[in-house]
């Protein structure tokens, strides 16, 4: 059991900072991309330790599917 | 003969101009296209008409721009002449442009201000629905017009 969490923050200006943790990989951008408008397009992107991880979850699936 | 002829800012906005007129203390009536102030010459209340040129033109007696006019000259003050009273008119009415550019560059401010106030209100809104979808716990708070939202949500 583990939690996610993400803080956006909007400013007066409509520019948004989110902040995502308990993600692993690339899985905190696909996240941010299912909350966050389409069209908005990111500025900048500052990977965390979390980043460069491998979600588990997926790397077993990929597994079972590999021996079957 | 040589002669050089300078008119003054064509007064093409009638708000402007009233405002001008009341910045010098001119009383008027607006009567149709005409402006008639309380300055009187010989032929009666001098008036600014609004012509085929789109601005508004000085009738007066032509005489009156004699520094010592004959007539009876009613209410001229310190603006013995035409081209006296036209060129404080003038000024005042460059004033008033001024002051209507001031005024419409901060309804366009106050405009933009509620355009993206609204922008926000929009992104807060469409956030908050698409994570209640994904199952997220949503926590808010505002600072001014900033919106913070913390999302959360456990994962087995």
């Amino acid at each position: 059991m583990a939690e996610q969490r993400i803080t956006i923050e909007i400013d007066e200006e409509g520019k948004i900072i989110a902040k995502t943790s308990g993600f692993k990989g690339e899985a905190c951008l696909e996240e941010l991309q299912k909350l966050l408008d389409e069209e908005i397009s990111p500025l900048s992107l500052k990977p965390t330790d979390d980043f460069y991880q491998k979600d588990t979850i997926i790397s077993q699936q990929k597994q079972s599917i590999g021996g079957k | 003969m040589s002669a050089i002829v300078k008119t003054v800012t064509p007064f093409t906005n009638q708000d402007l101009l009233l405002e001008a007129l009341d910045e010098l203390g001119v009383e008027y009536n607006v009567v149709g296209t005409s402006i008639i102030t309380d300055r009187k010459d010989y032929y009666g209340h001098q008036s600014f008409e609004l012509g085929r040129n789109g601005a508004f033109n000085f009738s007066h007696d032509s005489s009156a721009e004699r520094t010592n006019y004959p007539w009876s000259s009613i209410n001229f003050r310190e603006w013995k002449t035409v081209t006296s009273f036209l060129n404080a008119v003038e000024k005042a009415y460059k004033n008033a442009y001024g002051r209507m550019i001031e005024r419409l560059a901060e309804e366009e401010r106050i405009r933009e201000e509620e355009r993206k106030k609204q922008y926000v209100e929009k992104i807060r809104n469409e956030t908050i629905d698409r994570a209640k979808g994904q199952g997220y716990t949503i926590k808010e708070s505002r600072q001014g017009n900033k919106v913070k939202l913390v999302l959360t949500r456990t994962v087995y």
